[in-house]
């Protein structure tokens, strides 16, 4: 017990919920920002490997971050521009349209690797760049404050800071507000002149970009190789945090750290002998427990809501 | 233009299922040897998954392929791409056709398969890998079947890694703790997990063994955290047992400035190029020598003295297993160690020591052994 608590309450135990969490932030972000458009994407396991890939080989053949980084950005925003297409302007189901691109991104990804490297397993063949980790100036000094915040990948900054920007752009911008009111009740919105479609559109690409920053910062920063099928359902477990934050961006957040601390635990515990099947299960607990609250919660709203109306 | 869009989009599905049938570049479904040879020996290859991946179904087509240039035979490769219902058909086709003298099948997915065709066509022969085939229980006088013996090479590693843990060398610490991470929990992997408990514990029966499992072989981020919280529990080594997530751990020794061991293949020198600094922190890898006993018994069916109903289970003594002698290793480990593990090489290969296997073990056997790690 003695060593569990230690494990725990410990500076590298913070550091490593931060690490593991950035993905998850990533694209808890990107499915809420998609949520408030009121759009049921779920392709973003697909998007994420994309962006992964082309991190990777954008960054292998130019030897330039930046390119690494644009093409991640441009092979992952390709695949929700596709989703967009499909579900907007084709009417097409959205579940199975994400589905097909989450099995396009898993062999796609795959086959791309290959035609370019040869391999089919990992990118371990191409001399891909990674994004370096930081110290952060003061921070740094603090005792256990900065060791937990200072030290960590770039990308995680950027996360952090795009949970600020994403609030701004949902709750203080007119296009924040327009995202909002095509979620909430399209009709209502084009009887004002908001154009949905175009603006469900431009809510996914969003979407698709802050979802492709997670997906590059798992092969140029957390790794630095692309494995196949390595997101292995951090796409979902980000749908389920936004769920979980009800569409609102500081839940959200909070949401996602809770899912990457129990991961982050679930990853120690293990080694202390407790089975691993049931710590191997603890995120996905955390996860449903997490739904029923929310589930619970959204009941009496709406059971609120129906008696003001009557 | 809407009509132009759906065009586009069915051109996109088109393309995109197409280019997806494109014959691959080497390997995949194309025989070495085309033309002519009539009396050429033919023998089809069934590989479970896809070729390429760099691991074990490559280790498996290298063998093949070395065979058929020095003994100049005609080979194929029938990729199933881990789809089970493509088993039967794929092995009753090749061994009802008889165009084949020889159908190499493997792995304990494909066993039960490959034992219904061989009962089927007693006149196929058949050369079995990775998986035992029941020759008590019926008669399979036309099969074979080589495995190698990962306890075995897994039992030196766990000695290496209980040498170096109290060796003081860099990236050691003071604790006797030494970790290992698997992908799934399963017979094959507790095989490994079991060897390197016996290792450690013959070495020094104080060491204690971290072990955790991904709980699958893709989810390679999880692979690097579990190494990293092994580390930061005092071990120093970590023995990574995972297909493609093992790069994960391997990629945790670097940063914890630890010490890594791979598997199956020698992963410091394939990362040499694109990641030295890795490398350095890689110690050796445990690697199945399956393409070499592959390479012998066709040899040795080409020259008729292969001996039929019967398995091999090739240990070190076979040369079914080993450890990566590279220049990493040479440099990392003491050579007073060196020369131990060599030692104890020696005496599994003699059968004074017995390694244990998790293959065959009822679940409360395996458990009392891993019950040992942590003591």
């Amino acid at each position: 017990m003695e060593i569990i608590l230690d494990s725990i309450f410990s500076t590298e135990f913070f550091f490593s919920v931060l690490r593991v969490a950035t993905p998850l932030i990533f694209v808890s972000l990107a499915a809420l920002v998609v949520k408030n458009g009121g759009v049921m994407c779920i392709a973003f396991e697909g998007m994420m490997l994309f962006s992964a890939l082309g991190a990777v080989i954008g960054s292998a053949f130019s030897q330039s971050r930046l390119v690494g980084i644009l093409v991640g950005l441009l092979l992952g925003m390709s695949i929700s521009a596709i989703f967009a297409y499909f579900v907007l302007v084709l009417n097409s189901n959205g579940v199975l349209t994400g589905l097909a691109l989450n099995i396009l991104g898993s062999g796609g990804t795959v086959f791309m690797l290959y035609l370019i490297s040869g391999d089919k397993g990992s990118s371990t063949a191409l001399k891909s760049l990674i994004i370096p980790n930081v110290d952060i100036p003061i921070i740094k000094d603090i005792p256990v404050i900065g060791e937990i915040l200072s030290g960590h990948n770039i990308l995680t900054y950027v996360a952090l800071i795009t949970v600020v920007v994403v609030y701004i752009l949902i709750n203080k911008t007119p296009l924040g507000l327009r995202i909002r009111s095509v979620g909430e009740n399209p009709h209502a919105a084009e009887s004002v002149g908001i154009k949905v479609i175009k603006t469900k559109f431009i809510a996914l690409m969003i979407g698709g970009f802050i979802a492709s920053l997670g997906g590059i910062y798992m092969s140029m920063g957390y790794l630095p190789f692309f494995t196949r099928d390595m997101m292995a359902g951090r796409g979902f477990m980000g749908i389920a945090a936004s769920n979980l934050g009800g569409g609102l961006t500081i839940p959200t957040f909070a949401a996602a750290l809770l899912f990457g601390s129990a991961e982050a635990l679930s990853n120690i515990m293990q080694s202390l002998r407790l089975p691993s099947e049931f710590m191997q299960m603890v995120p996905y607990i955390v996860t449903l427990i997490g739904l029923m609250l929310v589930g619970g919660n959204n009941k009496k709203l709406t059971f609120k809501k129906e008696e003001k109306n009557e | 233009m809407k009509k132009f869009g759906k065009l586009a989009a069915l051109a996109l599905a088109a393309t995109i299922t197409l280019t997806g049938c494109a014959t691959p570049k080497d390997g995949g479904n194309s025989s070495t040897d085309t033309n002519s040879g009539k009396d050429k020996t033919k023998v089809a290859v069934v590989i479970n998954t896809n070729l390429g991946d760099k691991a074990f179904s490559d280790l498996v087509w290298s063998g093949v392929t070395r065979a058929a240039e020095d003994l100049d035979l005609e080979v194929k490769a029938f990729e199933l791409l881990g789809d089970a219902t493509r088993q039967e058909p794929t092995l009753t086709e090749l061994s009802e056709s008889g165009e084949w003298d020889l159908v190499v099948s493997g792995t304990f997915n494909l066993k039960e398969a490959t034992q219904d065709a061989a009962l089927e066509f007693p006149e196929q022969k058949f050369i079995v890998y990775d998986t035992e085939v029941d020759f008590a229980e019926d008669d399979y006088s036309n099969v074979v079947s080589v495995m190698s013996k990962q306890n075995e090479g897994s039992f030196l590693a766990g000695a290496l890694a209980a040498m170096l843990t109290s060796s003081g060398i860099e990236g050691t610490n003071e604790e006797k703790v030494i970790g290992f991470v698997g992908g799934g929990e399963n017979s094959a992997i507790n095989d490994f997990l079991v060897g390197y408990i016996e290792g450690a514990k013959y070495v020094d029966p104080e060491v204690k063994v971290l072990y955790s499992y991904i709980g699958d072989f893709t989810n390679t981020a999880k692979g690097k955290e579990l190494a990293l919280a092994q580390y930061q529990q005092g071990a120093d080594i970590v023995f990574a047992v995972a297909g493609s997530a093992s790069l994960g751990a391997l990629n945790a020794s670097k940063e914890a400035g630890r010490l890594a061991i791979g598997v199956d293949q020698d992963h410091a020198l394939n990362l040499e190029e694109t990641d030295p600094e890795t490398s350095k922190h890689i110690v050796t890898s445990v690697m199945k020598n399956l393409d070499v006993l592959i390479y012998d018994k066709i040899a040795e069916y080409v020259n008729g003295e292969i001996e039929w109903g019967k398995h091999i289970g090739a240990g070190l003594a076979e040369n079914g297993m080993s450890l990566a002698d590279n220049k990493y290793y040479r440099e990392i480990v003491p050579a007073e160690i060196i020369e131990k593990v060599e030692e104890i090489t020696e005496k599994v290969k003699s059968g004074e020591i017995e390694v244990p296997t998790a293959i065959g073990m009822s679940t409360e056997e395996v458990e009392a052994i891993k019950a040992k790690a942590s003591k």
